[in-house]
């Protein structure tokens, strides 16, 4: 009970030091969300689509990356870009950059392997109409973009809700400094360390209250999307 | 145009078939029981599935499934997304086949919520939008009640006439074979068995034919 109190008053205080942490969080989060989206769903769709030879073999690798472990991406990250690492030159590490990709390699996977499952079964059913119609690949890439739209929502969410949640490669590859990458993840597990219970759970509760506000934008998006084609219908039935 | 093609599913021969040749401006129909390879011969020529042997002249033969896909868009849209033309050529041409085929009301309409016939009819205009030189229909009409049937029937021997295109299709309906198609060819266990003009189909001896007269 006192750290629902706790997160209400934190809310109501307009604390800066906590206004920055959720803006981060929340950067870091879409970012690496819709990225994830950007290369994860194209990949899904091709190969829910696509018949080629390996694509097994491409599957159980796949379903494999979506089960990679937080703390290892995030130590091999951190071994490539620290700097003595290939990648060092690049001065990423501890930015929100370097969480951003951190979270992309572990997300992107995720959303690749959950389109597939998601857009296989329109993509079989439409395949033979379209290859009968002899339609071009960007053709019946955009058609199955199309008819897998509202899985690619559920699916965005997933990955938001995974990226806001995700702690143990943000936190190594960031470092969780104070004013430039602290998220709340992190803010939660330094609190927790230090014995602020009560803080780490109030915190918790923010967090909770971010990703219903996401969930519930987009259930509205979808909402108002599905009553604008049962109203186009229904004038079309009268019409 | 020459097919021949042999397809083995699971260790059994589903078809075999050699030599098959077919022309244009002909009207085709393969009749024969279910399982027989009727389907499986027009998927070979659409090259829709693997199998030994050879086709000759089928580029860019177009095919109509039994089930055609209703894409989650307005009728008129799922014709005209076939078109190879500028969109709005490709609108024009298929409002005027849905016009044609008597569901022009239904342009607006989502595909998806379509009835069988209605989405049968308009996957008959998807395929009949462009000029193609071979036209391939599994089942054309087998969600069609009689009268849209013979309105289906009319518009692709309008379009066959016209383009002096090759139509080959599966059918179970001897009556449609005989109304429609120039020549028969019998499928039975995967192989054609009977060749022949339509006109003969009466006077087959043969126990699926006469099943399927009376």
């Amino acid at each position: 009970m006192g750290a629902i109190t706790k997160a209400f008053n934190l809310i109501l205080s307009n604390n800066p030091t906590l206004n920055e942490i959720i803006f981060t969080t929340l950067k870091m989060a879409l970012i690496s969300s819709a990225l994830s989206l950007l290369i994860g769903a194209p990949a899904g769709l091709i190969l829910a689509y696509k018949d080629f030879k390996g694509k097994k073999a491409v599957l159980v690798i796949l379903r494999t990356l979506m089960g990679l472990p937080p703390v290892v991406v995030g130590i091999v990250l951190y071994v490539l870009f620290s700097g003595t690492g290939i990648f060092g030159r690049l001065n990423l590490i501890f930015t929100v950059e370097l969480m951003i990709i951190a979270q992309v390699v572990l997300i992107a996977p995720i959303v690749a392997g959950m389109t597939e499952t998601a857009a296989k079964q329109p993509c079989m059913m439409m395949k033979e109409t379209a290859k009968g119609l002899k339609m071009k690949g960007g053709k019946v890439f955009l058609l199955s973009l199309s008819e897998s739209r509202y899985q690619l929502v559920a699916v965005y969410l997933f990955a938001f809700a995974r990226a806001i949640s995700e702690v143990g490669a943000v936190q190594i590859v960031g470092g969780n400094i104070l004013h430039k990458t602290r998220v709340m993840t992190t803010t939660i597990a330094l609190n927790y360390n230090t014995g602020q219970f009560t803080y780490a759970v109030a915190l918790g509760i923010i967090l909770l209250i971010l990703t219903f506000a996401i969930n519930l934008i987009a259930a509205l998006i979808q909402f108002s999307a599905s009553r604008a084609q049962r109203r186009r219908r229904g004038n079309e039935n009268n019409g | 145009m020459k097919i021949t093609a042999k397809v083995i599913y699971n260790g059994s021969t589903v078809l075999d078939v050699k030599d098959v040749c077919f022309e244009l401006g002909k009207k085709y129909a393969l009749i024969g029981p279910n399982g027989s390879g009727k389907s499986t011969f027009l998927k070979c020529i659409a090259g829709l599935i693997r199998f030994d042997g050879e086709t000759e002249g089928f580029d860019g033969a177009v095919y109509m499934p039994q089930n055609s896909f209703a894409f989650s868009m307005s009728t008129l849209s799922n014709v005209a997304l076939a078109g190879k033309n500028k969109a709005s050529i490709n609108k024009e041409k298929a409002k005027r086949l849905l016009k044609k085929l008597e569901i022009g009301h239904l342009a607006k309409k989502n595909a998806v919520s379509l009835s069988g016939g209605e989405k049968q009819r308009m996957a008959l205009a998807r395929v009949l939008l462009d000029n193609h030189l071979v036209i391939l229909l599994d089942e054309p009409t087998a969600s069609c009640d009689a009268k849209s049937s013979l309105i289906c029937e009319r518009v692709i021997d309008e379009y066959v006439n016209e383009s002096k295109a090759a139509l080959i299709f599966a059918t179970h309906s001897i009556k449609q074979a005989k109304r429609l198609a120039d020549e028969f060819l019998l499928f039975e266990e995967g192989k054609i068995t009977l060749r022949g003009k339509t006109g003969e189909l009466d006077s087959l001896k043969n126990g699926f034919v006469e099943c399927m007269i009376k």
